[in-house]
């Protein structure tokens, strides 16, 4: 499936600002079998700052800019242009890791994938593993079934248990809040599954990326109401890293476009920027995935 | 030997100590100098150690205690008696050492390289990635280094198995050679007599080539600029980095400073922008870009990780050595020395145990109650544990505790120390003792600082040892033979034998800017203070109605003069113009009121204090004796008009002798000009002030008469006056004096040439265009007042002189006027704000 991503980041400011520093994480990676891109552009309306670009210590794609010339806005906007592949063929006899034996394999494994896979087990600055967390995952999880059966569980119940719900959450919001308050948005589902794996010692990362929405049926989609979207990357031994997305509750295809993975939102936020002002910015987003 | 002293030496039983052997005996590398502490005597050993005291004091070196509400600027403590490092020994430190430093160097290239630690296991994954000094984003970032640690430092100790053991690695910004330069330069004054006859090695060799170091980390340049950057005054080492700032004759610069532009680290200077080529860093790794790194830091410079990848600057040491301060790591080390050099560890290591493995959790928690028990990546700022101190339940609870996360503790044998001579309450005794040692990275090799900060226990018996605990420090004397005849000066800024044609740092004019005015604010407040109390001392019970007018008016302006609103401006106070004394007091006390003056002479120190490195040892001790003032103004008991006045008095000559050594001792490059130009604008705005609200609006005759006499004393223009005029005052020559007259040092046209002056200064030094507002507003101001005449002043339509009010209100907003535009063209405030970044909230499908 061939997506377009037309994604724009509007901060405005009261007085007049003459420094400021961006790192955006907003270019699609490519994933083998998975998503190619096949074009990719980033512009800063009005100003044309050199944009340096990278590849962070996680491999996704960075974009640093300085803006050292006066300006009231900073309007971000990048365009991408993904062919999405359906990755679910080879799903076979994944039943065959237990979640018990599981974690042993993968403590004396010396598999150089194993142990790499090992560093998103760690606690990590939005994803500690606190008692809650643990008790959490002692009720959900169970040795019984397969790693595989356990994670379409863990997402189902999150679906079914917690609310979506815009503005109750910010990105500061502990996971024991989402826990007992029950609501959140997704990238509090994404950090929540997470973390409730790696109290087990399962191996998950955070990804941000975007999903296509379709309008409810017999309207016409609006432009820019989509938005950023977070969910979840699971690592499953052999068969490498598959995604879960507790928000939808279904395990991501061709409609979700992955732009970055990373130990939580912190490794991968989509922009972020130092100013030098006085005064708080706004910030307005829009997205638009829109099918070629 | 027989030595007195020895008979009485206090030992900690059960200890081995340095000086005192078992059998009775004094070690040889003790003989001499214990000759010299008998040769002296306690009494006089005594003696010097309060001269230390007092040196220490006026050459303002401090160590700030963070949880102490007065642990800001504590004064630096130092032992009389040092610590001695024999011969022999000191060659397997400094062998020690460098291996070491050799080893953590290859370590921290590895990690944030290829990880073939990692990778061939000889660490574990968790322990390095789980550390918080683990910084991805710096992974790969200094791949063309050298060396990755220009400095590093070790806190060791010696066992009583006589092995010198490693506590610690300081790998980021360690701190030390400072205040060991400063406990050098104290002791060789204090005691010359013991340089004399010992054989101690000196330490200003190595700073030259500290110096040259730090200058040949930048390759393609020859003359590049180099700056400290600090955490600022509230960091507990602040003394230190001014103190060595100073003395290499470097920049001391905070983020603020800085700021990042076209992948280029630049300083902000009254010139403009200036680039920096090497940043020697007190800020710690987390805190040095607040966009890649701590977001909520205040202390780095955003953008600053983009400036050290594309390779325009170079950080010693490098952000990411945090990692090497990981103490799970140090229990790896003997593996690690295997692995890189395929060597045996020199200087033994405490045995460290990481829990993060089951083999040695079990271990841990099978001999909790004989080990200390650390976290990981907070060694700095935690305690560390002791086991044998613990109850059963507290014990149980730590268990707990490091169950729930064994990844972020390590637990370390107890060594047995040695205890070594330390002279307290005017008695010898041992204590515990550790020190540091420097190790400088050369590029190709390594030099080991002969010397170093030692520390002892701030009790005896304990073996924790900090200044944050309250430690002594102590000089350290290696022993032995210089390698070439060196000489031991300590000179502080005279290491300037490099081209330092730098613009001057906005930060630090801005506060040279404000030390001129609060100078002013401060000398001018106490004056008219001083002349206010001395009228109402003179005033009788039955003065006269126009004594009464007049002292209304003088107090009223008073006010004015201090902003000190309501003051005697409070008509809700009917009693507070004829009994003023309380509101004086409160005006020479109060803290809490913007204007008074303990207000201004604490935002005199905090300027001071920002702009450390640049006083002189001399201005020091003056500023000293400002401060001790200070406290006297603060406390709550009762104090008397006459008491008072004596300590305006002190303060006006303190103030004085610290603008005269300023004057004397600040260069142009240093910025004199805008101490100079501070202190005009905060006079002229006084006279301006102090003149309307005395003589705009008329009084009777006799009143005015005892008005001006009151203004002429508070201005110190008696003798002026009388000099000038031998006539009774009258208003014509009284404005002509304090308005007009060129030839008075104290006139208001006077300042405003000097203000003209400084101003063609500075726009000679920035942007031209920037300056033509502020060279016009002064030349318009300078003429306004050339143009006037007295007699026209004076003049008055029934009780306001207009034309005299018209001149010195709008000259005031002039003045104001200029203010604004220097501290806009000048001294460029940064205020840091972080994005908010977007929240990810896509809903549904």
């Amino acid at each position: 499936m061939k997506l377009q991503i037309k994604h724009k980041t509007k901060y405005s400011y009261l007085e007049k600002v003459n420094l400021c520093h961006n790192q955006v994480i907003l270019k699609p990676i490519n994933l083998i079998g998975k998503q190619h891109l096949i074009s990719f552009e980033i512009s800063i309306e009005n100003i044309k700052p050199s944009i340096d670009e990278r590849i962070d210590f996680f491999g996704n794609n960075v974009h640093y800019f300085c803006i050292n010339q006066t300006h009231k806005e900073l309007i971000i906007n990048t365009n991408s242009v993904v062919e999405t592949y359906n990755s679910f063929s080879y799903f076979g006899d994944i039943h065959q890791i237990q979640l018990l034996d599981y974690k042993n394999k993968f403590k004396y494994s010396s598999e150089s994938s194993f142990y790499l896979a090992s560093q998103f087990i760690i606690p990590s600055i939005f994803i500690d593993i606190s008692k809650e967390v643990k008790e959490f995952a002692n009720n959900v999880l169970n040795t019984g079934f397969s790693l595989y059966s356990n994670c379409i569980n863990l997402m189902n119940y999150i679906y079914k248990n917690f609310k979506f719900e815009s503005g109750f959450t910010n990105i500061n919001t502990p996971i024991p809040t989402i826990l007992s308050q029950k609501k959140g948005v997704c990238q509090d589902f994404a950090h929540l599954m997470i973390a409730t794996l790696r109290a087990w010692e399962i191996p998950a990362r955070y990804v941000s990326g975007y999903i296509e929405t379709l309008p409810p049926e017999g309207k016409e989609k609006l432009v820019g109401t989509d938005a950023s979207h977070a969910w979840v990357s699971v690592f499953f031994g052999e068969w490498g890293w598959l995604e879960f997305d507790p928000t939808n509750n279904i395990q991501p295809n061709e409609q979700h476009v992955v732009l970055a993975y990373g130990r939580d939102f912190e490794d991968i936020s989509p922009v972020k920027g130092v100013v030098i002002t006085g005064s708080n910015p706004k910030l307005k987003v829009s997205v638009d995935v829109s099918r070629l | 030997m027989n030595l007195t002293y020895t008979q009485n030496y206090n030992l900690y039983s059960g200890e081995k100590d340095e000086m005192l052997l078992e059998n009775g005996m004094v070690s040889s590398h003790w003989q001499n100098l214990n000759h010299e502490i008998d040769k002296l005597g306690l009494f006089e050993l005594e003696n010097r150690h309060n001269e230390i005291k007092r040196l220490i004091k006026e050459n303002g070196v401090t160590y700030s205690v963070y949880k102490d509400p007065n642990g800001l600027n504590r004064p630096w403590q130092l032992d009389p008696l040092p610590y001695l490092i024999p011969q022999d020994r000191w060659q397997t430190i400094e062998k020690g050492l460098i291996q070491r430093a050799h080893l953590l160097d290859l370590i921290a290239k590895d990690i944030y390289g290829e990880q073939k630690i990692i990778k061939n296991r000889i660490v574990p994954l968790e322990l390095i990635y789980g550390h918080s000094g683990f910084l991805r984003s710096c992974v790969q970032m200094n791949s063309n280094i050298n060396q990755f640690l220009t400095i590093y430092a070790a806190d060791m100790a010696l066992g009583s198995d006589g092995r010198v053991w490693v506590l610690n690695d300081r790998t980021q910004a360690p701190s030390g050679l400072g205040y060991s330069l400063e406990n050098r330069s104290v002791m060789s004054r204090v005691f010359p007599e013991w340089f004399q006859n010992s054989q101690v090695r000196k330490l200003t060799s190595f700073f030259k080539i500290y110096r040259k170091t730090i200058s040949a980390l930048c390759l393609n340049k020859e003359d590049p600029r180099i700056v400290v950057l600090t955490p600022g005054q509230r960091n507990e080492t602040y003394f230190e980095q001014a103190f060595l700032a100073n003395y290499l004759g470097i920049t001391l610069v905070q983020g603020e400073d800085l700021t990042i532009q076209n992948d280029k680290v630049w300083i902000r200077s009254i010139r403009g922008l200036e680039q920096v080529d090497i940043i020697l860093r007190r800020v710690d790794d987390n805190f040095c870009d607040p966009l890649e790194l701590r977001a909520d830091s205040r202390l780095g410079v955003p953008g600053l990780l983009q400036a050290v990848r594309k390779k325009n600057v170079i950080i010693a040491n490098p952000i990411g050595s945090s990692i090497l301060e990981n103490v799970g790591l140090q229990g790896f080390l003997p593996s690690l020395s295997k692995y890189f050099l395929n060597e045996e560890l020199i200087s033994p290591h405490v045995a460290t145990w990481w829990c993060g493995q089951e083999k040695e959790q079990t271990y841990v928690f099978d001999n909790l109650n004989n080990l200390i028990v650390k976290k990981i990546d907070k060694a700095h700022f935690s305690h560390s544990i002791i086991g044998w101190e613990l109850s059963n339940q507290q014990l149980y609870d730590l268990k707990e505790e490091i169950k729930q996360n064994p990844k972020s503790f390590a637990a370390q044998e107890h060594i047995q120390f040695t205890t070594t001579p330390s002279f307290s309450n005017c008695q010898i005794e041992s204590r515990f003792s550790v020190f540091r040692c420097s190790i400088l990275g050369t590029g190709s090799t390594y030099q080991v600082m002969p010397g170093g900060l030692a520390r002892s226990a701030a009790e005896r018996g304990s073996f924790i040892i900090s200044n944050q605990a309250g430690g002594i420090s102590k000089d350290t004397w290696v022993l032995g033979m210089e390698p070439k005849n060196t000489s031991e000066q300590i000179h502080i800024g005279t290491d300037r034998d490099h081209n330092n044609d730098f613009g001057l740092p906005s930060r630090m004019a801005e506060n040279l800017f404000w030390i001129g005015r609060y100078t002013e604010r401060i000398t001018s407040t106490a004056r008219l203070m001083r002349t206010l109390i001395a009228s109402i001392n003179e005033r009788s019970l039955k003065s006269s109605k126009d004594e009464k007018v007049a002292s209304q008016f003088l107090l009223k302006s008073f006010t004015h003069f201090t902003s000190t609103y309501p003051g005697f401006l409070d008509e809700n106070n009917k009693t507070i113009l004829q009994k003023p004394d309380k509101e004086l007091i409160k005006i020479a006390r109060d803290l809490s009121i913007p204007g008074s003056l303990p207000y201004s002479l604490q935002s005199l120190f905090r300027s001071v204090n920002e702009i450390r490195s640049y006083w002189s040892s001399d201005i020091w001790r003056v500023l000293e004796s400002l401060e001790q003032g200070k406290d006297l103004l603060n406390k709550t008991e009762k104090i008397t008009l006459a008491q008072l006045q004596n300590h305006l008095d002190q303060k006006i000559i303190n103030l004085t002798a610290f603008v005269g050594l300023v004057e004397e001792g600040l260069t142009k490059e240093q910025g004199w000009d805008l101490f100079d130009l501070g202190r005009r604008i905060e006079k002229s705005l006084g006279l301006l002030t102090l003149i309307r609200s005395t003589l705009v609006n008329k009084a009777s005759e006799s009143a005015e008469y005892l008005i001006m006499e009151t203004v002429l004393d508070g201005l110190e223009l008696q003798n002026h006056y009388r000099h000038k005029y031998r006539s009774h005052l009258n208003i014509d020559n009284i404005l002509h004096l304090i308005l007009l007259d060129s030839t008075n040092p104290r006139s208001l046209t006077f300042q405003l040439k000097k203000l003209d002056k400084r101003l063609k200064y500075l726009a000679s030094q920035g942007d031209k265009n920037q300056n033509v507002r502020t060279t016009r507003l002064a030349f318009e101001l300078t003429s306004s007042f050339k143009l006037s005449m007295a007699e026209n002043l004076a003049q008055s339509k029934g009780f306001l002189r207009e034309d005299l009010d018209y001149i010195l209100s709008t000259s005031t907003s002039k003045l104001y006027e200029i203010n604004d535009l220097i501290n806009q063209n000048y001294f460029s405030h940064s205020h840091i704000k972080l994005l908010d970044k977007p929240i990810i909230d896509e809903s549904s499908i």
